[in-house]
C-alpha cells in the first residue's frame, strides 16, 4: 500500500484542486464533504501526478494488461500511456453491430490483467465487469482504486475472493486535513456526523 | 474525395508522420484487410477499428500527436472526445499537452448530480471535439449537442479517419470547423506504395469505396447544386 508521506501528498493535491471540497451550507441534509474525481480529468497535471501514486502500487504485482471501465475518469489511459502498458477498455453496454466485443483492445486467454478505477461506487457493476473479463478468459489480479468511501463496497468485492485495494480512505483524508489546519474541529465533527448516519465506517475521532 | 486543400497545407514532416501512423496501424492490425461484416449487413474488404489504440500506447501517442499538429492551429480552452471510441485518444492529447478534458456521459446518472459533461468548465468556453472516424457525420451533433446546451461553445470538430460518407460536409454545413486527417483513399495509396497491400487489393478496396460512397456522394451534389439554384 502506500506509504503515509504518499497518501499526505495526494490528499494534498486533491484538496488544492478541488477534488475534495467542502461546500458551504447550512441546510441539514447536505454533505458535509464532496469528493469529486472527475474534476481530474480537467486538470492533467493532477491526473498524472494521482495515476503516479497508482502506479507505485500497481507495479508490485504481475500482469500483462491494465483493464478500465469505458465511462469513468481516463486513469487506466493514464497509467498505460506513462509506463507504455498495454490496456484494454471493459465495455458497460454491448454493441449491437459489427464485431461484437465486451472487450475493446487486444488480448489473449490466460493473460493476467489489473483493473484500475476511481472508486468502487456500486459492487454489483464492479462485479459484473469483473465476470466480463473472467468470461473472456482473463484472470483478474486484483483491483485498484483512487478513493475508499467507507461503504462497504471494497470489502464486498473481496468477500467475492477478489484482491481490492484503494490509495487512500476517508481516515486518511480527514486526519490529514484537520491536521494542516484545512478543515475546522467542527468540520470533522460533522463530518463524523454524516458517518453515523449513512452508517460509513470510520476511526475518526471526536474532537 | 481527397481533402486536396488539407493536403496542400500540410508540410513533409506532418505527411511523414501521417504516413508512419498508416503503416504502424496497419503492423498491428487496426487497418486490416479480409471480409468484415459491418453494421449495414454489408462485406467490407477492409476494417479499420482505431479502438485497438489502447493495447498499444505507442501507438495513442502517435495518433494524438498526429492530431495534435492541427489542433493547435486553432484556439481552445478544453478537449472533449466523443464517447466512447474517443476517449482515450483524447486523453492522450490532455496528458501530452496539457490541456484540460472534459467528458460526456452517455446517459445522466440516475443518482448525486448527475451532469451530461463532467470535468471542469466555464460557460463562454470553446471545446474541440475529437472523434476516431465520421461516417455520415449524425452522431458529432449527439455530441455537440449538450456541449453547446451547457454554453460551451464547439470550435472544432477533428477525426482521425474520414470514411467517405460526406461526413466532413455535413458537420460543415452546420456550421462547424470539420477537419479529417486522413480519409481510405490515403491509407490505401500508403499502404500499397509501401508493398503492404498488392494491386488487386487495392482495387478490390477502392472498387468497395466507390459502390458504397456513391450514393451520398450523389445526394451531395444534389443537394449543393440546389443550393447554387438557390443563391441564382
Amino acid at each position: 500500500m502506500l506509504d503515509i508521506k504518499s497518501k499526505e501528498k495526494l490528499v494534498d493535491m486533491l484538496y488544492s484542486s478541488g477534488v475534495i471540497a467542502f461546500p458551504k451550507s447550512n441546510s441539514p441534509d447536505s454533505f458535509p464533504y464532496e469528493i469529486k474525481l472527475q474534476y481530474l480529468t480537467s486538470q492533467p497535471k493532477i491526473l498524472h501526478f494521482t495515476a503516479k501514486l497508482l502506479w507505485s502500487v500497481v507495479k508490485k504485482e504481475t500482469f500483462d494488461l491494465i483493464a478500465g471501465p469505458y465511462t469513468d475518469i481516463p486513469l487506466a489511459t493514464t497509467l498505460s500511456l506513462e509506463y507504455n502498458w498495454p490496456m484494454i477498455f471493459i465495455r458497460g453496454e454491448k454493441k449491437k453491430y459489427g464485431m461484437e466485443k465486451l472487450i475493446e483492445g487486444n488480448y489473449s486467454t490466460g493473460q493476467k490483467v489489473v483493473v484500475v478505477d476511481e472508486e468502487v461506487s456500486d459492487p454489483a457493476d464492479s462485479l459484473q465487469l469483473l465476470g466480463r473479463l473472467e468470461g473472456s478468459g482473463l484472470k483478474i489480479v486484483g483491483i485498484y482504486v483512487l478513493i475508499d468511501k467507507g461503504l462497504g463496497n471494497l470489502e464486498a468485492i473481496r468477500n467475492k475472493g477478489y484482491k481490492c485495494e484503494a490509495l487512500i480512505n476517508l481516515n486518511d483524508i480527514f486526519i490529514h486535513l484537520f491536521e494542516t489546519g484545512k478543515i475546522s474541529p467542527d468540520q470533522l465533527n460533522q463530518a463524523k456526523d454524516y458517518f453515523k448516519t449513512k452508517k460509513i465506517s470510520s476511526i475518526l475521532p471526536y474532537i | 474525395m481527397l481533402e486536396y486543400d488539407n493536403l496542400k497545407n500540410m508540410n513533409i514532416f506532418d505527411s511523414k508522420m501521417k504516413e508512419k501512423m498508416i503503416l504502424d496501424l496497419h503492423e498491428v492490425h487496426i487497418i486490416d484487410f479480409g471480409k468484415f461484416k459491418l453494421k449495414s449487413d454489408i462485406i467490407s474488404p477492409y476494417y479499420i477499428d482505431l479502438r485497438l489504440l489502447v493495447t498499444f500506447p505507442h501507438l495513442l501517442e502517435l495518433v494524438s500527436d498526429v492530431l495534435w499538429e492541427k489542433i493547435r492551429l486553432k484556439p481552445f480552452d478544453l478537449i472533449a472526445g466523443v464517447p466512447y471510441a474517443a476517449l482515450p485518444i483524447a486523453t492522450a492529447i490532455s496528458l501530452r499537452y496539457n490541456r484540460p478534458l472534459i467528458f460526456m456521459r452517455k446517459e445522466k446518472k440516475d443518482y448525486g448530480k448527475g451532469k451530461m459533461i463532467e470535468g471542469i468548465y466555464h460557460k463562454g468556453q470553446y471545446v474541440v471535439v475529437i472523434d476516431d472516424v465520421i461516417s455520415d457525420g449524425a452522431s458529432k451533433f449527439e455530441t455537440i449537442k449538450p456541449i453547446e446546451e451547457v454554453g460551451l461553445e464547439v470550435s472544432q470538430v477533428i477525426v482521425v479517419l474520414d470514411r467517405g460518407q460526406g461526413g466532413v460536409q455535413t458537420v460543415k454545413n452546420k456550421g462547424y470547423h470539420c477537419t479529417a486527417i486522413t480519409n481510405m483513399e490515403e491509407v490505401l495509396e500508403v499502404l500499397y506504395k509501401h508493398g503492404r497491400i498488392n494491386y488487386e487489393q487495392l482495387m478490390e478496396c477502392q472498387k468497395f469505396i466507390i459502390k458504397t460512397s456513391t450514393n451520398t456522394e450523389m445526394k451531395n451534389t444534389k443537394s449543393s447544386q440546389k443550393i447554387k439554384h438557390a443563391v441564382r
